[in-house]
């Protein structure tokens, strides 16, 4: 009786909060473990290479005394500038060329078109190792090709621009198709119409049309280079670039606050380009709001035929640049005794722990693609559809986006720093598979989650709604509908954290073990230690997996589409 | 309580006072109150963005007030969540779950949920009652706009609640379909006996489907009245143009129910404002052609400027003498034509009907 009276007493607004019913519970439970989880993953350890990089190595605030340490010394400067010359060249070279690829794709009626693309995206199967372990085998010291550098030498800042370019590539050319894509056939119809050639044409729709992903192609090469380690690694020879540098002062000196600052350097342009991207991409989105025809090719052979040159001469290189190192992994002793073997697959007798950093990194793949998949899903599910804990929500959208900002050498980083730390209880997990598995998925979370959002968003905003008013409450709904739906979105997410899982390098040699080896880190090692033809052997190993997944996925796809099509298909 | 207040509380159903919500600066509902009886049709009319979605969405519990309550059946569920309140919903967009088949779409809300033998039967039910037998195991996307919306409001009132919500139910349909399909929901809806409120702008059909229509503009409820009150005695400018075409006159008020516009008094049936000016309002098909010219009131000497057939109305556009400027369209019936052959050029006597012509103040808000 008597919280009876009070209750009528207190204003409507905190009788509501009394009333807060049990679904509305769960979902703010779920929103806030979801922030936790993805704090301790992410947030925490970036926080903790601001606060290594203004301690000195006891511990103790300096301020900015390592920054500026670093900025007098010579040769993390020289470093420096070489990461930037190399990643502009490079920024400069790629998104020409695939643009180029991008319009013969989206542009002309050349035959195969679709086995271009896919020939295109194969440098996404293959670590970044790999082009630089093929550059090895073509151009040097016992290199195929070695005549043609007439003395020079692969080892160096050439080498590395044509491994970055084959790495880069496909990151490139999956933009600006998507760019080129949106584009309007009106627009061009009108310009005919108006008497303009196919130049102005170009120059006036097709140009201003892509620009906006010509530069966001631009600026997400450019970060991925900047913040490479594979190539030079492998390539670099004695010119030293800031990824290496990191590496070696954490890994290789234990200097934290160094490292930690080197990695804040790589991480401001990532910073950058991200919020450029940001700002554009909104842009972006407001001069595409028209309904547009989409644009369809006109018969053209001389066009066709010019296209059909340039594509076979990008494709051949790429294979070229990929096939080199699958096919010296079969040959004996390159470039002496061609005649084919499996022995450099046995990993007997050199480092980097062989077969089980193979099925190490299958399992932490899986791992990552399944729990990733479903966290991923669970999480771009309260962003979109729950309605509780506005904040909540805000904040798990940050979380979601900041990975697109971390190079995975600064997760990496941030990792050994957080983990590493003596006084954090989760510090039995460093150097394990799970902890390995937990920085994969944050590392590529972005972009899983937004596969994941936009499959969501294009579904009707009504159906919580609808369920909310028949009393079903959200979770049920989430496994009857919006999981069904989803699921080819999903298993796109799921295919793509297993291929990022066996193909990254970056963040995880941070912090592997050497009893937890892993395939892509076992490549350097093997590479450092100048078992070439080995190191060839796992990088082909790991573009078998991810292509045989790959296909498997699509079989699932087919699969899943021949089910669901009595619901999918138009009446 | 008074015992007048208590027996008006019981015959309402769903009762809104003083609702607010605001979206930064923009008031989406200011202080709107609003009572619905059991079993009535009412329709929220109003242009977009005059707050009629913000009032249902509300209602349903899918966003919450800044102030004021709710109550259903007198109980207040101002805040609680839509799963505590007793409602079906139907979306413009339908909002049926594409994966699942007509039959699961529907038996989506019934409990216990293991029943299916009783779902089964309570499903064919339903599909019987919006004219959709059979159509048990297609999916939605197998259905046409029309049949998607049938198996929307079959899935709306499976749970038999007590208050349907539509929110611009049929405004994705074809013209002819939505015709036919808004007869059937008004059927439909008086069978059942279930209190239902719909959201539309189109003030046609809210005329045509509800008991009692709701205007609303800019947050506001600007009158409350069945469709007949809504149409004949617009309570403001606003709702006077919002609903149905009207012709408006520049007038001079000149006493306490007579006016004068241009060279002509006319008198009203009701009091002309006590302003200066005043905005004089006549429905199209009120004015009236009269067979000769006779000296009465209201009456004026006409040309006619225009004639356009329009079917079941001839629309003439006249041009009073006497009063500069101004344009009057009249629909006329083709059968009082035929009498009486109106051709352009022509001067016409015509009545501007006292008990017809409404005056608002100059300037109100519209």
């Amino acid at each position: 009786m008597l919280t009876q009276a009070l209750k009528n007493r207190l204003p409507g607004r905190q009788v509501a909060h009394t009333r807060a019913d049990a679904e509305g519970r769960v979902a703010t439970l779920l929103v806030w473990g979801l922030i936790t989880l993805l704090a301790l993953a992410l947030g925490l350890p970036l926080l903790f290479i601001f606060g290594k990089a203004v301690m000195n190595m006891d511990g103790h605030w300096v301020g900015l005394a390592n920054v500026a340490e670093v900025l007098d010394s010579p040769g993390l400067m020289r470093a420096a500038r070489n990461s930037l010359t190399l990643s502009l060249t490079v920024t400069g070279l790629v998104v020409p060329l695939a643009f180029a690829f991008a319009w013969g794709l989206t542009r002309s009626r050349v035959w195969g078109r679709e086995l271009f693309r896919q020939i295109a995206l194969s440098p996404l199967l293959a670590p970044s190792l790999m082009p630089a372990i093929s550059l090895v085998y073509l151009f040097g010291n016992q290199g195929l090709l070695k005549s043609w550098l007439a003395g020079g030498n692969v080892y160096g800042f050439w080498g590395m621009v044509l491994g970055e370019l084959f790495y880069t590539f496909p990151h490139a050319l999956l933009i600006i198709i998507t760019a080129l894509s949106a584009s309007d056939a009106r627009l061009y119809e009108a310009g005919r119409v108006l008497g303009a050639g196919a130049l102005r044409r170009f120059f006036t729709i097709t140009l201003p049309g892509v620009r906006y992903g010509l530069v966001s192609a631009g600026l997400v090469v450019f970060t991925l280079v900047i913040t490479d380690f594979g190539v030079p690694k492998v390539v670099g020879g004695d010119v030293n670039v800031l990824a290496v540098e990191a590496f070696k002062q954490v890994v290789g000196q234990q200097n934290f606050p160094r490292g930690a600052v080197v990695g804040l350097m790589l991480l401001l342009p990532a910073v950058l380009s991200f919020f450029v991207e940001r700002r554009m991409a909104r842009r972006q989105q407001a001069a595409l709001t028209a309904r547009a025809v989409p644009f369809a090719p006109a018969r053209s052979f001389g066009r066709d035929l010019a296209v059909l040159a340039m594509l076979l001469l990008i494709s051949a290189l790429l294979l070229l640049l990929l096939g080199v190192g699958v096919g010296a992994s079969f040959i004996k002793y390159w470039p002496y005794d061609l005649s084919f073997t499996l022995s450099h697959y046995q990993f007997d007798n050199v480092d980097g722990g062989g077969w089980s950093a193979y099925f190490n990194s299958l399992k932490m793949s899986a791992a990552a693609a399944l729990c990733g998949t479903m966290l991923v899903f669970v999480g771009a599910y309260s962003c979109e559809k729950l309605k509780v804990a506005p904040v909540g929500r805000a904040l798990l959208r940050f979380f979601a986006m900041l990975p697109m900002a971390v190079p995975g050498l600064v997760l990496g980083l941030g990792y050994v720093f957080f983990f590493n730390h003596p006084a954090n209880p989760l510090n039995f997990l460093y150097g394990s598979l799970t902890l390995m598995t937990v920085c994969t998925i944050a590392h590529f979370y972005t972009t899983a989650h937004l596969t994941a959002a936009t499959a969501l968003k294009q579904l009707d905003g009504e159906f919580e709604a609808v369920a909310a008013s028949l009393k079903v409450p959200f979770w049920i709904t989430m496994r009857r509908v919006t999981l069904p739906v989803c699921l080819p979105a999903l298993l796109d997410v799921a295919r793509f954290l297993f291929v990022s899982a066996m193909t990254t390098l970056s963040a995880l040699i941070f912090i592997m073990s050497p009893e937890n080896s892993l395939a892509a880190v076992s490549i350097i090692t093997m590479d450092d230690a100048g078992d070439t033809a080995a190191a060839a052997a796992m990088a082909t190993l790991i573009v078998l997996t991810s292509g045989g997944v790959s296909l498997l996925v699509l079989g699932l796809e087919k699969l899943l589409g021949r089910q669901s099509q009595r619901w999918r298909a138009p009446r | 309580m008074k015992p007048a207040d208590y027996l008006q509380q019981l015959s309402e159903h769903l009762s809104v006072s003083d609702l607010s919500r605001r979206f930064g600066d923009f008031i989406a509902l200011d202080r709107v109150s609003l009572n619905v009886a059991k079993g009535e049709f009412v329709c929220l009319l109003g242009p977009s963005g005059c707050g009629k979605t913000t009032l249902l969405r509300l209602i349903a519990g899918l966003d919450m007030p800044d102030g004021g309550s709710i109550s259903l059946r007198k109980e207040d569920i101002t805040h609680a969540p839509p799963a505590k309140r007793d409602y079906g919903i139907v979306f413009q967009s339908y909002a049926l779950f594409p994966n699942l088949n007509v039959q699961d779409n529907i038996a989506y809300g019934l409990t216990p949920r293991r029943d299916k033998a009783r779902h089964q039967q309570r499903v064919r039910e339903l599909l019987d009652m919006v004219g959709l037998p059979g159509a048990e195991r297609k999916y939605p996307s197998q259905l046409s706009g029309g049949q998607q919306q049938r198996v929307a409001l079959a899935r709306a009132l499976a749970t038999s609640p007590g208050l349907l919500l539509l929110d611009e139910p049929l405004s994705a349909l074809d013209a002819r379909v939505r015709d036919k399909l808004r007869e059937e929901l008004k059927g439909l809806q008086k069978r059942l006996g279930v209190t239902t409120l719909m959201v539309t702008h189109d003030q046609e059909e809210a005329l045509a489907i509800a008991d009692r229509v709701v205007v609303m503009n800019a947050g506001r409820i600007e009158q409350v009245g069945t469709p007949a009150e809504i149409y004949r005695r617009p309570a403001s400018r606003f709702v006077a143009e919002f609903v149905g075409e009207a012709n408006w006159l520049q007038a001079e008020v000149t006493g306490s129910n007579t006016v004068c516009v241009g060279s002509h008094a006319l008198r009203l049936e009701q009091a002309a404002p006590a302003s200066g000016r005043a905005a004089l309002f006549l429905r199209p098909e009120d004015i009236i052609v009269k067979p000769r010219w006779e000296n009465a009131p209201n009456t004026v000497l006409a040309r006619v400027a225009d004639v356009s057939f329009g079917g079941a109305m001839t629309r003439l556009r006249l041009q009073p003498e006497g009063m500069p400027g101004v344009s009057l369209l009249a629909e006329v019936c083709p059968s009082m034509l035929n009498r009486q052959p109106v051709v352009p050029g022509e001067v016409v006597p015509v009545e501007l009907p006292a008990d017809r012509l409404l005056a608002y103040p100059e300037g109100a808000a519209c």
